[in-house]
């Protein structure tokens, strides 16, 4: 409450057009709009770069901080191609990977033996929380139909529970944001799973986003908001300030739930060593680490390339913290952020985590980005492979939306297998590394089986170097 | 250790050092009998009456802790005296009276049904609310109706700082003083209709007073939208 | 993120038994570790240390550095220290001492051996026990159910930011002022800033917890002229985060809350029989009747409860 707005200043002259505060005055040159970097050359300086020009550009427009969909643009985030796999040579053998069986099933939240429906998936991959508003009824469904065909889980996000997904959904997840849209307990009753929410890799410390034009009539019914508003959520909850009360509050849903389901805790990677050791104190069933690569529908972008740290850093300190407090075994750990294959989802268990989830790559799969449609990438300024504009919900592929129109170019039918075959494609992946490393379960997959690349990754996550077989170390 | 062994049909459970669940247990089996349902011994502990289902009749002799009646689908629950954090958050139907205070969070994202709070209420009374009514004889605390969505908030006794802070759609009906506002707050002389709509909520409890002096608190709506226009306004928070 | 509880008897008496259950009843808000501030009746000279080695191999070359630097600052001890150890590494001690001549300096360079042992609490009534585990465990471990006393305040922890290690438990003693303790129930967000600025101006600080800032800010504050009302309401708005804590003197108990109203506090007070926890179902295991109840549920709340007619100036 730091500005009293009761008084506007005024400036003693008319404030100036839209169009001349944007550059679109005289001299404007059509297709070199102000505030994009495209429209800016590279010069010499290398703080002053057509990024950090058009940024300023942008700020002095809008008056306020950017908003987008997509993922984290920092440049400086390690990438799973820092690590590599050391696979069975003379050591150890190997498991024939053409041949041999490797063990995929994942049960996660039996740990603690509290509940009495665990979930067991057939992968170790399960789809991430990405809420109907976000995506469109008919890319939930598809995503529901994909995971079922080859025995995994999807997650409702914080959007409430779509009855196209439910019915789609073999296992669903049900996440329980802080904004609690739509949540009522016979929701929960349903569900095969309780999420609660306290973070997201995307912008941690902040609640979800979702802009008016995403916000339908449906959509706006299913979380009682204003049709059309900027839905800006919180991010603490209304009913407990801290894990303390948490703990309390996982009673609660306990109780409700009849002790029949795990119950997730999802988080931005922030300072995992702790914040994972707390939250199965609390007592979660399942711990998720979303690391700062993770994606979102929409985010202000100083959050999205800001905030959090990298997943596979996350990973091994959630990993440690879970051992550190005893809880290994007991507290399953999913990791998310930025896995784009089961290359990237085997490196992840191998640092310790005992599932992932995807979200922007199961978008992929249904459609983002694929180069049709282009001339309605053109008009949001984007081209297949580069377009981040979920926030618009102009999506030209029909995945990230809730224009009709728009929703109808994506054929869910043809959605959902694309997303099966691409689930059994990360798993083959996983099963192909894991065999070479000579094991008969994706699980035992371990640190050791990996070498770093580079130093920033070996220092990130205590991965040996590749030759000198030892950690960098200051 | 429920019985039945009082002279009405009312089923007494006893909560005293059990384990909660094991209460819990009993007071769904005594919901099946369709009979009045008394618990207590009550002792302020935690998750009383959870996900509590229709045509049920329960009454919590004393003080409860957290959570209370939360989710509940239908079921009348009286708390004779205090409860702590959230009663009723996230109910979707049924009644709840409150005796005396209620503590912070009062009706958490609940999206039905009607709280009656006979004392005062905490902070953040009705926070995330989706719908209902919550009616409180005394005052509401700091920062109540905090994102309401939707739903009514019946302050008779005053309102403390900083209320309804960022509504979307909820409304706050405060009588008696209110030490602050939140932000993005409208103030609003409502109409004699709306009044008869308050007071039609205000009449089965008994509490229509028509000396009244009403302020209705809605959304000042300037933090609805992203748009340049109202970027300002983000200054306030 | 923690369970606090407060207490005060309106005759000296059992507070010991009161505040684990008070501690017992909050369990679940924080299992990692327990620990209490148990103010006994007052001795007019020399002072009560509690506190622990962190190796109990070397209990007793570290007791003889221990009584080296005691004797360096005219004090010694008045009774053989009380050691207490079990299977954890570490070990605690109870001892009396007599004033040394200049109680800070003491204090300064007993310091230098916390690497080895760590004072905790020191006082002429004051005494800390912190230990890891729950409620019944400390007290059935260090005796809390049979200490008498007037007043105190209980804690359970659960660790966030910092390890969980016996010292960096609750209650916090004003490390280097005798006889003023504190809990807290929340986190302090500028927490590194402060400690930066006191560290400066000589105090010293013997864990990465947060809490421990609180104590010595109070005092300092205090030290400075400011009466321990003034220095409440001052930390509302000169420290940062969410919290609810209480700070414990000879006099009494002072508390006080943020200005987001995050951290709730209940309270029975009956004409100075009082008791004072984070969840009312704590303060009625010791309250068992139906009683009134106060809800310190506000923003930016500070509070003051006196011992009798004691004055609550440190």
């Amino acid at each position: 409450m730091a500005h009293d707005l009761s008084k506007p200043y005024d400036y003693p002259f008319d404030v100036a057009s839209e169009d001349e505060i944007r550059f679109r005055d005289a001299g404007a040159v059509d297709g070199r709009p102000a505030g994009v970097p495209s429209s800016y050359d590279e010069g010499g300086s290398t703080r002053w770069t057509p990024e950090a020009i058009s940024e300023v550009h942008a700020l002095a427009q809008l008056g306020r901080y950017q908003v987008r969909g997509y993922n984290t643009f920092n440049k400086q985030m390690p990438t799973f191609d820092d690590l590599t796999f050391v696979p069975a040579t003379m050591t150890r053998l190997p498991l024939e990977g053409y041949r041999e069986s490797c063990d995929t099933t994942t049960v996660l939240g039996g740990g603690r033996g509290l509940v009495e429906r665990p979930l067991e998936l057939k992968i170790p991959i399960y789809i991430a929380s990405m809420s109907f508003g976000a995506l469109s009824a008919s890319a939930k469904a598809s995503l529901g139909y994909g995971a079922s065909k080859v025995g995994t889980m999807t997650c409702t996000g914080e959007g409430g529970m779509l009855e196209e997904e439910r019915e789609a959904s073999q296992r669903l997840l049900y996440q329980m944001s802080p904004a609690r849209y739509g949540v009522d307990l016979d929701h929960l009753r349903r569900a095969d799973a309780l999420e609660i929410v306290v973070g997201q890799g995307a912008k941690p410390g902040t609640g979800g986003l979702l802009l008016g034009m995403k916000v339908s009539p449906r959509v706006s019914e299913m979380r009682t908001l204003p049709e059309g508003v900027d839905q800006r959520s919180t991010i603490r909850h209304p009913d407990f300030l801290g894990a303390d009360d948490l703990a309390v509050k996982i009673e609660e849903l306990r109780i409700a739930t009849n002790y029949q389901v795990p119950i997730f805790i999802k988080m931005g990677a922030t300072r995992p060593r702790f914040d994972v050791a707390v939250a199965a104190k609390a007592g979660a069933d399942v711990v998720v680490v979303d690391g700062a690569e993770g994606g979102t529908g929409a985010s202000p972008e100083l959050l999205l390339n800001h905030t959090g740290i990298p997943t596979m850093s996350a990973i091994r300190a959630a990993r440690e913290a879970l051992d550190e407090c005893g809880m290994s075994g007991k507290v399953s750990l999913v990791a998310a952020g930025g896995i784009r294959s089961g290359v990237d989802a085997a490196k992840c268990l191998a640092l310790g985590a005992d599932a992932v989830m995807i979200g922007n790559a199961a978008m992929v799969a249904l459609g983002c980005n694929s180069p049709r449609y282009l001339e309605d990438y053109q008009a949001l300024g984007t081209s297949p492979g580069a377009c981040h504009h979920c926030h618009t919900g102009r999506c030209p592929v029909g995945v990230a939306t809730q224009d009709p129109d728009l929703e109808a170019r994506m054929n869910p039918n043809a959605g959902a297998e694309r997303v099966a075959r691409y689930l059994t494609a990360m798993t083959m992946e996983i099963t192909a590394l894991a065999k070479a490393c000579g094991k008969s379960s994706v699980h035992n997959l371990e640190t050791e089986d990996l070498r770093a690349l580079s130093f920033q990754a070996s220092a990130f996550t205590g991965v040996k170097m590749a030759g000198i077989d030892r950690a960098y170390d200051w | 250790m429920s019985n039945a062994a009082r002279q009405t049909d009312e089923i007494v459970i006893e909560v005293g050092q059990r384990h909660i669940r094991e209460v819990n247990q009993d007071i769904m089996a005594a919901c099946a009998t369709g009979r009045p349902i008394r618990v207590v011994n009550t002792l302020s502990r935690h998750n009383l009456g959870v996900g509590l289902p229709d045509n049920v009749d329960i009454t919590f002799e004393g003080s409860v802790g957290y959570y209370c009646g939360g989710l509940n689908t239908g079921a009348n629950i009286t708390i004779e005296r205090n409860c702590g954090w959230a009663a009723g958050e996230g109910m979707a139907k049924g009644h709840i009276t409150i005796g005396g205070y209620a503590g912070m969070s009062c009706g958490a994202a609940m999206i039905g049904g009607t709280i009656h709070v006979k004392g005062d209420a905490g902070p953040r009374v009705g926070v995330a609310m989706k719908g209902g009514n919550i009616v409180v004889e005394g005052k509401i605390g700091y920062q109540s109706g905090f994102m309401a969505h939707a739903g009514r908030i019946i302050a008779l006794g005053g309102a403390g700082e900083s209320c309804a802070d960022a509504l979307w759609q909820g409304e706050v009906w405060v009588a008696g003083g209110i030490d602050s506002l939140g932000v993005d707050v409208d103030v609003i002389e409502p109409t004699p209709e709306e009044v008869a709509e308050v007071d039609a909520i205000l009449d089965p409890l008994g509490l229509v007073d028509s000396s009244r002096n009403w302020r209705k608190l809605v959304s000042g709506q300037r933090l609805w939208y992203f748009e340049s226009r109202d970027a300002s306004a983000w200054l306030m928070i | 993120m923690c369970g606090i509880a407060g207490r005060i008897l309106a005759a000296p008496g059992r507070v010991g038994a009161d505040l684990v259950d008070l501690m017992d009843a909050q369990e679940h808000r924080g299992a990692d570790s327990t620990g209490f501030a148990i103010y006994g009746l007052p001795r007019e000279t020399g002072y009560v240390l509690r506190g622990m080695g962190f190796d109990k191999s070397r209990q007793g070359a570290d007791l003889d550095a221990f009584e080296a630097v005691l004797k360096e600052h005219g004090a010694d001890f008045l009774s053989d220290p009380k050691i207490l150890t079990d299977e954890n590494r570490h070990y605690c001690f109870r001892m009396e001492i007599s004033d040394p001549t200049d109680l800070q300096a003491w204090v300064r360079d007993a310091d230098e051996l916390t690497d080895r042992i760590e004072i905790q609490s020191c006082g002429r009534s004051l005494e800390i026990i912190k230990d890891i585990g729950g409620a019944e465990g400390v007290s059935e471990k260090h005796g809390v159910r049979d200490m008498i006393g007037t007043h105190g305040l209980g804690h359970a922890r659960l660790a966030t930011e910092s390890s969980v290690l016996p010292n960096a438990s609750h209650p916090f003693w004003a490390r280097p002022f005798s006889d003023v303790a504190i809990v807290h129930n929340g986190q302090i967000t500028d927490y590194f800033t402060w400690r930066d600025k006191l560290t400066r101006m000589g105090y010293r600080f013997l864990t990465e917890n947060d809490s421990e800032l609180i104590a010595v800010w109070v005092s300092d504050q205090m030290k400075a002229g400011l009466t321990m009302e003034q220095a409440l309401k001052k930390s509302i708005t000169s420290i940062d985060g969410v919290f609810t804590y209480m700070i414990a003197t000879p006099g009494g108990i002072g508390f006080a809350k943020d200005r987001f109203a995050m951290k709730p506090l209940v309270v029975v007070n009956r004409n100075g029989d009082l008791a004072a926890a984070t969840e009312e179902q704590a303060v009625r295991r010791v309250m068992t009747e139906e009683c009134d109840v106060i809800n310190y549920d506000g923003p930016s709340l500070t509070g003051i409860w006196g011992v009798g007619n004691r004055s609550l100036a440190a």
